[in-house]
């Protein structure tokens, strides 16, 4: 599949569709709680960044595991540069939910626990690049980068998905009286919106898999000139 | 002197009224104007947002034909 082309046209189209139905959905109007207006057009941009950046993590963490059982450098290639683009994917939610949260919160960081989480979770996969950075062999950074890419991907777990949940948070599904930002938890997403926001998580996660492509075609090229020097 | 109070207070409510009438027509004229202005300011933002992605798409075309170029 990932040699083929058909999916890059599909999220060519796919993302056209967000990009003009995204502005041109009706949203639900007078939603109890924090009133989000145009805003919450937002779901469909700065959402589809984190669900990109899980299907990354998971495609990388896979690779890594695959490394460690079978010592293949290719495994190796795919799951550094799946991690890359999660990581870009990441850093591009957490700087797209500042700039939300400037206008909808206030502030662009209130140290809303899922902010802090994420933040933490980004920091992790930096130490993985920093890990393997310091590394000069190329067989022990392939080795200690994949069990530590484990790990990373273990610790986002929590960081992401259960601590916010545990606590009160700004973001849909926290504790607290209003269980979070009432705006978005599920059930006050009209089914129009449904409809553009699972198209727009696709496309951005296929144009994300297709970045992490040229950077594996690429690194392979590389690695080829290397052995030919 | 009293029909003439009465006229004169009949056509004054008249007129008031009908400057009424036009202040809530223009208001909400206005208001429909708004509404228009605040709508186009969003296709706005939609044209800015498809020119992006459009050209990060080409970008990353051009990238990958160069790659394709260089494997074989």
């Amino acid at each position: 599949m990932i040699s083929k082309y058909w999916w890059k046209i599909l999220s060519f189209v796919l993302l056209m569709y967000t990009c003009t139905m995204g502005f041109m959905v009706k949203i639900p109007q007078a939603l109890p709680g924090v009133p989000l207006y145009h805003s919450i057009r937002n779901l469909f941009f700065h959402v589809p960044m984190w669900f990109g950046m899980m299907v990354l993590f998971t495609v990388s963490v896979v690779n890594s595991i695959k490394y460690l059982r079978n010592p293949l450098m290719k495994y190796e290639y795919y799951a550094t540069e799946y991690a890359r683009t999660g990581l870009l994917f990441g850093i591009l939610g957490l700087i797209t939910g500042a700039i939300w949260a400037n206008f909808q919160w206030g502030a662009p960081w209130s140290s809303d626990p899922k902010q802090n989480g994420a933040a933490i979770a980004i920091l992790i996969y930096f130490a993985y690049f920093v890990l393997k950075g310091s590394l000069t062999e190329e067989e022990k950074q392939a080795r200690i980068g994949a069990v530590y890419n484990i790990f990373a991907y273990c610790m986002l777990f929590p960081t992401i998905w259960i601590l916010p949940r545990l606590v009160e948070s700004l973001h849909p599904g926290g504790q607290g009286g209003t269980g979070g930002n009432p705006a978005l938890n599920g059930n006050d997403l009209s089914p129009e919106m449904r409809v553009v926001f699972w198209p727009a998580v696709l496309g951005f996660t296929l144009l994300g898999v297709w970045i992490t492509t040229l950077l594996i075609r690429h690194k392979k090229l590389y690695a080829k000139q290397l052995d030919n020097e | 002197m009293n029909k003439i109070k009465k006229v004169a207070l009949f056509f004054g409510a008249f007129v008031m009224a009908v400057f009424a009438n036009a202040q809530t027509n223009a208001d909400a004229i206005n208001d429909v104007a708004k509404a228009e202005r605040t709508q186009q300011s969003l296709y706005i933002v939609m044209a800015v947002v498809i020119t992006i992605v459009v050209g990060l798409f080409l970008y990353l075309i051009s990238l990958d034909r160069k790659i394709s170029k260089l494997e074989k």
